[in-house]
Order: C-alpha cells, then sequence, then structure tokens
C-alpha cells in the first residue's frame, strides 16, 4: 500500500514531513532527509532578522520552551546561501514564510517563485515574535485575507500553519480554506514560560516561549480532530510526535500527513522510523 | 561525525571522584579515535519524555577506543547519567562542535596557558595531554591554573605529569586563597604566547578582558543551553559584534553547538 499523499498539486511520498525550525540541512549528517515525504526550512523573512537573546530554549517536564525570534538571513540571503542545500538533500521543501507585515508575506513567496520549492508553508503562529507571526493567526478574517493575497502571488500551493494560542481554531481553519489555501497544518507551539526560584527571574531571555514536545500531543491531537471535521483541505498534524503510534494516533484523528519537530532533536532519524513504522502498519492484516 | 544507538557505546566505568563529580569512561572506537580536545558528545541519558533532551558533555579523555567525560551532577539529567553502571550502553551522538587549536600553543617558543575554573576543568585534561605530547619537541611551555570553590570540588590530579600546575580555592583549602583569574592576573603577560580558558562566565570575562589588553591569542570554550547539538535549531546562540565600519557595528549570533564550544576570545560578547 502506498504512502503518498497530495496536498493541492503536490504530491509526498509519504506523509512524513520535518518540521520548520527543526531540521537544517545540517541533519543529513545524522540521517537521510530524501527519504522523507517533505522537510519544512525554518521561517524565512523579507529582511534578515536577528533573533531573541539567549537563553532560547529551556527544557519542562516532558517538553520544551523555545524562544529563537524566527532568526533568518533574510529571503535574498536565504535563496542564494540556503535553500540549495535544503533543495540538494530533501525530496521535497517546503518553505516556511513569515512576516512582520501583511504584504511581507506575499512579497517573500513571490522572489521563491524561480525556485524549486515544492509549496509554502505560511507561518502566522510563532508566538515568539513582536510583531507579525501570530498576531496574524488570531483573527479569521485576518487568515482570509492574508490567504488570498498569497495565492495570488503564487501557483505553488499553500499551507496556513495555525496556533492553538486562539479562541476559535475551526473557523480561522474555514477561513484559511474559503480564502483559498491548499492545506492546513496544526499546532504550533503554545505559549509558556518557566521561573529560575533562585534569580527569580524568567529562564527565556524573551521571557515567554512556545511550549513543545510530547507534552503537547494530547492538544494537538484534540486540534487536529476538531479542524479535521470542518475543512476539506487535507489537515497536517503537528505536536509531540516522537514515534510510529503518536503519528497514527494524528491519522486516525484526521490528519492527512504530519509534521516531526521535538524529536529531530533527540533522534535526528525519527522521521524515517516513522516512515518504516508506517509502511509496517498499512501492511498488517 | 559518529552517531552511536544504544546498543554501540559501553560504559566502561562510572565512579565518584569528588563531592558530586563523576568520570565516566565510554568505550565507542569511532567518537574517541576522531576526538579532538574542546569537542562534546551529545548524549540522551534515559529513553523517558523526561528528561527529553540530550546532554552535551566535553570529552575529557581519550584512551584509545574509550572517551571519558567528567561531570557534576546538577539536575535530573546528570543524577540520571551519576547511576548507570558499568556495562550498559549508551545512546552517544559525537564528536560534536569545533575544539582548541592546540597548535596555537607550539607555534613559537614561548608559555602557554590553560585555565580552568570549577567543571571548566573537562575540556581542559585533553587539551593539556595534547599539547604536554606536542611541546616534548618544541622550546613551548605550558602552565595550568585551576581554581575551584574549595578542594573537594577541585580536580587537579591528574593534571599534574604535565608538570606547571598552580591551584586555586575560593576558601583557600589548598594552595592559593582567591579566583583562578588572579594567577593568570599576576603572571607575565610578555611572556604568555597563548591562553586556553574554560569555565564560569564571570571567570572568562576577565581571561578574556586580560587577553584583548595584552593581545595575547585566546580561545574559550563556552556553554548555552542546547537543543540539537548539531546546529539545527539555533538555541545556543552567543553574540558576536561583526565591525562594519569604525563607529558601526553589527549584532549577530553564532552557535555553540556548531561554530563552537571553543571561539576565538575576541569574536564573543560574554
Amino acid at each position: 500500500m502506498s504512502l503518498s499523499v497530495s496536498i493541492g498539486s503536490l504530491t509526498l511520498k509519504n506523509p512524513v514531513i520535518l518540521a520548520s525550525g527543526t531540521c537544517s540541512p545540517d541533519l543529513q549528517k545524522f540521517t537521510d532527509l530524501s527519504k522523507l515525504g517533505a522537510v519544512v526550512t525554518k521561517s524565512v523573512t523579507l529582511n534578515p532578522r536577528t533573533g531573541n537573546p539567549p537563553p532560547r530554549t529551556v527544557e519542562t517536564p516532558c517538553g520544551m520552551l523555545n524562544s529563537i525570534g524566527l532568526e533568518n538571513p533574510g529571503v535574498e540571503k536565504f535563496k542564494k546561501e540556503v535553500l540549495p542545500d535544503y533543495i540538494k538533500y530533501a525530496d521535497k521543501v517546503i518553505c516556511s514564510v513569515s512576516g512582520e507585515l501583511l504584504y511581507e508575506y506575499a512579497e517573500v513567496v513571490k522572489r521563491l517563485n524561480d525556485t524549486d520549492i515544492s509549496a509554502f508553508e505560511i507561518n502566522v503562529s510563532c508566538p515568539n515574535v513582536e510583531r507579525g507571526g501570530i498576531e496574524f493567526g488570531k483573527d479569521e478574517k485576518m487568515v482570509h485575507q492574508i490567504t488570498k493575497s498569497i495565492k495570488s502571488a503564487t501557483k505553488k500551493p499553500i499551507i496556513i500553519k495555525l496556533s492553538p494560542n486562539v479562541s476559535d481554531i475551526e473557523n480561522i481553519a474555514k477561513a484559511a480554506e474559503s480564502g483559498g489555501a491548499d492545506g492546513i497544518s496544526l499546532i504550533n507551539t503554545l505559549y509558556g514560560m518557566a521561573i529560575d526560584i533562585n534569580t527569580k527571574k524568567p529562564k527565556l531571555g524573551n521571557i515567554t516561549g512556545g511550549l513543545s514536545g510530547p507534552c503537547i500531543k494530547p492538544i494537538a491531537l484534540y486540534y487536529v480532530y476538531k479542524v479535521a471535521k470542518v475543512v476539506k483541505m487535507p489537515v497536517i498534524g503537528i505536536g509531540g510526535i516522537m514515534n510510529t503510534e503518536d503519528a497514527i494516533e494524528f491519522f486516525i484523528a484526521g490528519a492527512a500527513a504530519i509534521e516531526i519537530g521535538t524529536a529531530n532533536f533527540v533522534n535526528p532519524n525519527t522521521g524515517i522510523e516513522i516512515v518504516k513504522g508506517l509502511a509496517k502498519y498499512n501492511n498488517e492484516p | 561525525m559518529i552517531i552511536r544507538n544504544k546498543e554501540m557505546a559501553k560504559i566502561i566505568k562510572n565512579n565518584k571522584v569528588k563531592d558530586g563529580i563523576f568520570l565516566m569512561s565510554i568505550e565507542d572506537n569511532g567518537i574517541a579515535k576522531s576526538a579532538s580536545p574542546g569537542q562534546f558528545v551529545h548524549i540522551r541519558v534515559s529513553d523517558t519524555y523526561y528528561p527529553l533532551l540530550r546532554r552535551p558533555l566535553s570529552i575529557h579523555n581519550t584512551e584509545g577506543p574509550v572517551f571519558e567525560i567528567l561531570y557534576k551532577v546538577i539536575g535530573i539529567g546528570t543524577k540520571i547519567l551519576s547511576e548507570k553502571k558499568e556495562g550498559e550502553k549508551l545512546d552517544a551522538i559525537g564528536p560534536l562542535g569545533k575544539g582548541f587549536n592546540s597548535q596555537l600553543a607550539i607555534s613559537n617558543s614561548q608559555l602557554a596557558i590553560i585555565i580552568g575554573g570549577g567543571m571548566g576543568v573537562a575540556p581542559l585534561y585533553f587539551l593539556a595531554k595534547v599539547i604536554n605530547s606536542k611541546l616534548k619537541t618544541q622550546n613551548s611551555k605550558l602552565k595550568i591554573l585551576l581554581g575551584a570553590k574549595n578542594k573537594d570540588q577541585l580536580i587537579y590530579e591528574k593534571f599534574e605529569e604535565f608538570g606547571n600546575v598552580s591551584l586555586t580555592t575560593e576558601d583557600g583549602s589548598i594552595e592559593y586563597k582567591g579566583l583562578v583569574t588572579d594567577l593568570l592576573l599576576s603572571t607575565l603577560n610578555s611572556q604568555l604566547s597563548t591562553l586556553f580558558a574554560c569555565g564560569p562566565i564571570g571567570m572568562l570575562r576577565i581571561v578574556k578582558a586580560f587577553a584583548i589588553k595584552h593581545k595575547i591569542p585566546c580561545e574559550m570554550s563556552l556553554e548555552e543551553n542546547m537543543c540539537c547539538g548539531i546546529g539545527a535549531c539555533l538555541s545556543c546562540a552567543v553574540k558576536v559584534r561583526t565591525q562594519k565600519s569604525e563607529v558601526r557595528s553589527q549584532i549577530s549570533y553564532k552557535y555553540v553547538c556548531k561554530d563552537g564550544p571553543v571561539f576565538k576570545a575576541e569574536e564573543i560578547e560574554i
């Protein structure tokens, strides 16, 4: 039985994708990125971003907080210096796009139209930046508008990545669909923080961050289940997937594909192990 | 770069050497043979989700197919590590990162200093050993300055085979009372060729200021919260200042896991 899956005009050979911010081309030394359905790049913005002050991550029970702050070299340098390695190693590259201002999303996409990127994932859900990011993803009208503006800027499929830090995720997902999205991915990290009781100061340089890892899996599964019921487009499940069993739970909840994030830090070969696990599960009577 | 899953690397010894400080010997030919001083291994201490992330630990020494890590029990990860027994298998990735340039110590016939504070001694034994073996054919000299809170926390015994070792403790329980940087500041800087440092951030700031003031090449090993260990997540950021012109400089970041853990003192903002 084939593991292939389609998101708009994009067909992936299997439904296992590595999530944005967790899988630079450096991972190729530890795994074989070409065996995965796709790899999502670190988010790219129009202008370079320095990122947040350290400490940028802290471990929490069964998870971690991060506040990297969308550090990236900006679209032009990304295109010349970073993207070629992703293209070289991965079977399909999905480019994560973010912006501080609304127009920046479409502008980044336009500048990447002439590359071998297979699809765009629109990050309207980063909790760690002052402007843009999640601010665009909280409001259904804004999500509709941003989806429409990007759709008119590219022929490549677009996936909207949603935040769980919203009051009505189902309507936001529907707004993305009516705006022309080809797929939807969820969830991005949850707002969180950790405090050092000796210094009485936050453990993260940016004070707050986004929570990820196995501790968020039940929440992610819940949102995937809710959203998959109200949209027709493929749903990509993300949140705390560490192994094949976790991935299968997401498929049963309604996901068409899954993304692996934090697990890449623990075992860079998690994606391939899940691809093998899914093939085995599918072949069992 | 060698990936060893839990079936491969084998714990040979895991002994308490000082108050709360352990030395673990791990047999892994691939890691041991390709390691250089200043590099680290990324160890998964448990198969469970708490603790979730790997722990980066400096390579303390190598002997044939065996490498050693020297660590202090601080949190849940090092506690679990300290309870591991001889014969158990370990999931370790390494050697990772960019280490010390030991060649700096022997490229001229002056004095190289290795300075370590607290658990900062961890990567320095391997460095001292490599430099010492190369110095035998040179006129250069090596001096080692080590400091800790008290004698129960000071790892120094094995360094004495390299000759010139001076010790400090904050409580005066062994040799000089004070900070290890006090010894550095009283050294005649005109004889110095190179400085290698690892220790608490306060110590490194003093070493950096000294090195820059006297224009001495200086390399230091840094720590920062780390996740992937391979340059993917951008967690372990260290501020660097790029001079755009005489009046303008720009802040950017380098990464302890990939660009470091060893950096040139002048390139980092600490």
